[in-house]
């Protein structure tokens, strides 16, 4: 069984360095705006944050619409990694996403998505108050 | 009818109509081929008919398939005697039927008479038939293509019921490997090594497949077997499909044969209600079932992926043969292609046997099936030959006797035209000069020559024809043709064509041979299929051999063969002309001038090329001028 | 796994694969226009030549039709090879004289002058739209008409296609780029025609996809729902959100998130 992220919302802050920690490392320009994960404010009475992320589902749906066969689960990590050499960027995944995990850059219309940072999730280290548990 | 349960029955079906056969009776046999047909086949028929039957003459007609001499329809044979009437008009037949049928008299003036003048009476005494071999052709002109019965009684369906009487597959393929049959659809592949690897694929339904795509220019030899005798098409893939394993066949057909198509369907009819197609045939437990595919008449489909392409229903256009097509076909099941003549040729290999075969052809099959060239090849001679139209002769014939005996030589050889080239085999074929005519023709000879067998369309060609032409002409047609997937034919096709449209214009530039050559052999190295690949063919060939024709083009700006329009002028021959005014009243743009019995004279404005002057001319008095001549002579 | 032998170079490879996968993978550069890892090969382009010996059999073929067989030798530039793929790169060149991408593998092989008669067109030939339409969409809006130098690429009869559903891949696909294709706010415009987008069934916003590539997808998969697809990605993580504090306050368990 290959390890998961445990989110614990009751010691998230919603200060969102998992954000600014995505975007510095999967972004060329460090563009929080499409970080892979989301850290939500919950508005009051509840006054949390919620970071939410892929969840690598077992039966994806991004991977099941995929014509082409671009999604595909790495074995090692567990994440479902996408092979921009197959993509066509039709963006099924996109909106077949139930949870819209899935976005797509700006920059060069490609879509993006959380792949553990290859079995090292940068975003769990940063945290500062362990809300990301990674194992 | 009822069904034959078994090939016990078939036996003596064939003998019982064998022995109806009188050999004695007077038949008449009119070919109803497609070119005898054009040339009004349909009207003799038919009023043979009628005063027949007026007449009440006792005598069988036998409306049969294509005899063979085209050229020299309608063709009216008269048996027992063998007498062959020829060009046969409607109102010769009522003198044909009172003299010849009645008394036994022969019409001279409706004999076969060759350029010496000598007249034949007998079929087989024509030079045009007397060098053939038919095996193919055999029954071409004997039998009524519509009755089953008609191939029955000449030993029909014979192969089958001996070898469904207890051959094992086994055997058939054996047979068909030491007998050397080589695919008559080209590539000269071995029939029986096909057909074993096929077998060797096990648990699979497979198929067997005609391929009756015949694209080639001025080539029509398997729409012949099929129009004059389909039911050896059948009964050779019906072998196929035994010894393969195969339980369903295709024909895939151009649909710019009607009258082959209406034909086949017959014979398909027939051959069910005999039982010798469908379910359990001859009680032998073996299914065959053969449909009929019409092609819409692309070349490419004649290529074996891309006819199966057209089968399947998808576009006719090659696809990666990641597997050979007798392991993944049609459908990516298993399956035998073979052209028409090679199934046409199967039965009779089966009936008279290996040694029969392999005693007709060259080399030795013995150990290795490519050891020679098999049996015989249907060729269809056209071009500049007196005596056109299809002829079946042993393999290893030389070039030499095909045109000069057969063919009957060179047409309007009175008027200085000699051979010059023969082409061979199609669109893909080159062109072979004077100096190999004595070479053989089988598979082997033609491609060192640098052509192929091809499908066995043969082009004479004589001194007035330029070669740049021909190859401009086939690489125009193959451009056509081509399917457009890959580069190398798609992109050199385009650019040959300009390059020798350029050339025949006289804009050729000094570089255009290197580029031609350039071309050629990319598109000979990276084309996707076999059409791209010997595409280039035409062109090579002639740069081979008539190298300096295309020099004269462009360097001279001449056409040696004085063809070319824009490289040539007509002027009058002073000396010549007698002033018959005959090329003044047949010019059509009305260049020509002069007075009765004066030296005429061509307006070069209003002169448009056409060379009619030239043909009718009797006197040899006018000049064609090409290159430097023209202002030299001209000097305007 | 097979060993074949590229350029000298010993290289392990799948048994499915072809020479041009493999050699890929092992880093080396074939130049191929109408290649896609994820579609079969179909050799339009003959641009990834390559010397192939098998079997003791030398010939030239090109590399994304051959399968890999233990023991094969491959040579990548021999000057044959080199010279059938620049004069490949010229006809195309001559047809197609803007492309970028042409011209940088024209620099790359030294083709300078171009001998043959220039051609204005923009398309390579190479198939792609055509194959990812059919074989991976499955809209098959797209079809190669014509035959020899005539041949396109286009919907049936050049009009604005009936199945097309806007979903863009024939456009991205292309190696020169030569597809129109417009992605606006709420619509997409291609092959001449405008496609509405589909818009998100709580927040009203224009979707990534029209709605004909929805249905498209919806007959294709029975995993895609209406209530995932008709949803934008912010609504969509919003309600995931919901269903978080649903959870934090235990008014739901954590089965019923996630598949």
């Amino acid at each position: 069984m290959s390890k998961t992220f445990i989110i614990n919302p009751e010691k998230c802050t919603g200060c969102r360095t998992c954000e600014l920690t995505c975007a510095y490392t999967h972004t060329v320009n460090n563009q929080p705006g499409i970080s892979r994960i989301r850290a939500f404010n919950t508005k009051p009475p509840m006054e949390r944050g919620v970071p939410i992320v892929c969840l690598q589902c077992d039966s994806a749906a991004c991977v099941e619409v995929c014509p082409v066969g671009a999604l595909q689960r790495n074995q090692e990590t567990g994440a479902i990694d996408v092979d921009y050499e197959r993509c066509i960027n039709c963006h099924a995944c996109y909106s077949a996403c139930p949870f819209g995990n899935i976005l797509i850059e700006p920059v060069n219309n490609r879509i993006a998505k959380c792949d553990k940072c290859g079995g090292d999730p940068q975003c769990v280290k940063f945290c500062p108050t362990n809300a990301l548990e990674y194992k | 009818m009822a069904k034959l349960k078994s090939p016990q029955e078939l036996d003596s079906l064939i003998k019982e109509l064998e022995s109806k056969l009188d050999p004695e009776q007077k038949k008449i046999s009119i070919c109803q081929g497609t070119g005898c047909l054009a040339s009004g086949a349909d009207k003799v028929g038919k009023t043979f008919v009628d005063e027949i039957k007026k007449r009440k003459l006792d005598v069988k007609l036998i409306h049969t398939g294509c005899h063979g001499f085209c050229e020299r329809g309608p063709l009216v044979v008269i048996h027992p005697e063998g007498i062959m009437y020829q060009r046969v008009k409607e109102k010769d037949i009522p003198e044909i039927l009172d003299k010849t049928i009645k008394n036994g008299e022969v019409l001279k003036k409706h004999l076969y008479k060759d350029t010496q003048g000598n007249r034949y009476e007998k079929e087989q005494d024509v030079p045009f038939y007397k060098d053939q071999k038919r095996i193919v052709f055999a029954l071409n002109g004997h039998i009524d293509p519509t009755r089953i019965e008609d191939y029955i009684s000449n030993q029909g369906y014979g192969a089958i019921s001996k070898i469904l009487a207890g051959w094992k597959p086994e055997k058939v393929i054996d047979t068909i490997i030491k007998s050397g049959l080589r695919g008559r659809g080209g590539a000269g592949f071995p029939a029986g090594i096909k057909w074993q690897s096929c077998a060797k694929q096990k648990n699979s339904k497979k198929y067997v497949v005609c391929n009756a795509d015949e694209g080639d220019p001025g080539a029509f030899m398997d729409r012949s077997i099929m129009e004059g005798n389909p039911h050896s098409v059948i009964e050779g893939m019906l072998t196929g499909a035994f010894a393969v394993g195969a339980d369903e066949g295709y024909i895939y057909i151009r649909n710019e044969y009607p009258l082959a198509v209406e034909r086949l369907q017959a014979a398909l009819k027939q051959a069910h209600e005999y039982g010798l197609l469908g379910e359990n045939i001859l009680g032998s437990g073996f299914n065959f079932e053969i449909k009929v595919n019409r092609g819409g008449g692309a070349f490419v489909c004649g290529e074996s992926t891309a006819l199966m392409q057209s089968i399947e229903g998808k576009v006719g256009r090659p696809r990666v043969k990641w597997q050979h097509t007798v392991k993944k076909g049609l459908w990516q099941k298993p399956t035998v292609i073979n052209n028409v003549e090679t199934w046409a040729n199967v039965p009779a290999i089966l009936n008279r046997g290996i040694d029969w075969f392999t005693s007709i052809g060259t080399g030795d099959v013995t150990d290795n099936p490519w050891g020679g060239s098999k049996g015989t090849k249907i060729f269809s001679l056209v071009g500049k030959v007196n005596n056109t139209g299809l002829v079946e002769v042993p393999m290893g014939m030389t070039l030499r006797k095909l045109v000069f005996d057969i063919g009957g030589g060179i047409k309007n050889s009175k008027k200085g035209r000699k051979f010059k080239a023969v082409q061979t085999g199609g669109p893909s074929g080159g062109c072979i000069p004077e100096k190999f005519l004595d070479n053989p023709i089988d598979f082997d000879e033609l491609e060192k020559l640098g052509s192929m067998m091809g499908s066995g369309g043969m082009i004479v060609m004589d001194n007035r024809t330029c070669m740049v032409q021909v190859a401009r002409y086939f690489v125009d047609f193959l451009k056509e043709e081509s399917c457009g997937k890959c580069t190398p034919c798609r992109e050199g096709l385009r650019g040959m064509s300009e390059i020798l449209n350029r050339i025949v214009r006289g804009k050729g530039r000094s570089g255009d041979i290197d580029l031609l050559y350039n071309l050629a052999t990319t598109m000979e190295t990276a084309s996707f299929c076999n059409l791209g690949k010997t595409a280039a063919n035409p062109v090579l060939s002639t740069l081979k051999y008539f190298m300096d024709e295309y020099k004269a083009h462009i360097d001279n700006k001449e056409c040696p063969a004085r063809e070319c329009g824009d490289l040539i002028k007509f002027q009058v021959d002073k000396d010549n002309c007698t002033g018959c005014t005959l090329c003044a009243k047949n010019c059509p743009t009305e260049a020509i001038s002069g007075e009765r019995k004066k030296v005429h004279h061509i307006d070069q404005h209003k002169c448009v090329q056409c060379g009619v002057c030239d043909d009718v001319c009797n006197f040899n008095a006018i000049n064609i001028l090409s290159g430097p001549e023209i202002n030299q002579k001209l000097g305007e | 796994m097979v060993k074949i032998k590229i350029n000298d170079k010993i290289v392990q490879a799948h048994k499915w694969e072809t020479v041009l996968q493999a050699a890929k993978r092992a880093g080396f550069e074939i130049p191929a226009l109408c290649y896609h890892p994820s579609l079969k090969a179909d050799g339009f382009c003959r641009l990834c030549l390559v010397e192939v010996t098998k079997g003791g059999k030398t010939k030239i073929d090109t590399a994304c039709t051959v399968p890999v067989k233990e023991g094969m030798e491959v040579n990548l530039d021999t000057p044959e090879v080199v010279k059938h793929r620049k004069n490949i790169l010229e006809m195309l060149i001559a047809q197609v004289p803007d492309s970028p991408v042409l011209t940088e593998l024209a620099a790359k092989d030294g083709l300078k002058d171009v001998k043959l008669a220039k051609g204005e067109d923009v398309c390579i030939k190479c198939g792609l739209c055509v194959r990812i339409c059919r074989e991976r969409i499955g809209a098959d809006a797209l079809a190669m008409q014509g035959r020899g130098p005539d041949v396109t690429f286009t919907p049936p009869f050049g009009e604005a296609p009936e199945s097309c559903v806007g979903c863009g891949a024939c456009a991205f696909i292309c190696p020169v780029q030569c597809i129109d294709y417009e992605n606006n706010f709420a619509d997409i415009k291609i092959w001449g025609k405008t496609f509405e987008k589909a818009v998100c069934s709580e927040c009203g916003m224009p979707l990534e996809h029209t709605s004909e590539h929805i249905e498209l997808m919806k007959s294709r998969h029975e995993i895609i729902k209406d209530e995932d697809v008709l949803v934008c990605e912010k609504c969509s993580r919003k309600n995931t959100l919901e269903t978080m504090k649903n959870i934090v306050d235990g008014q739901l368990t954590f089965k019923k998130l996630g598949r």
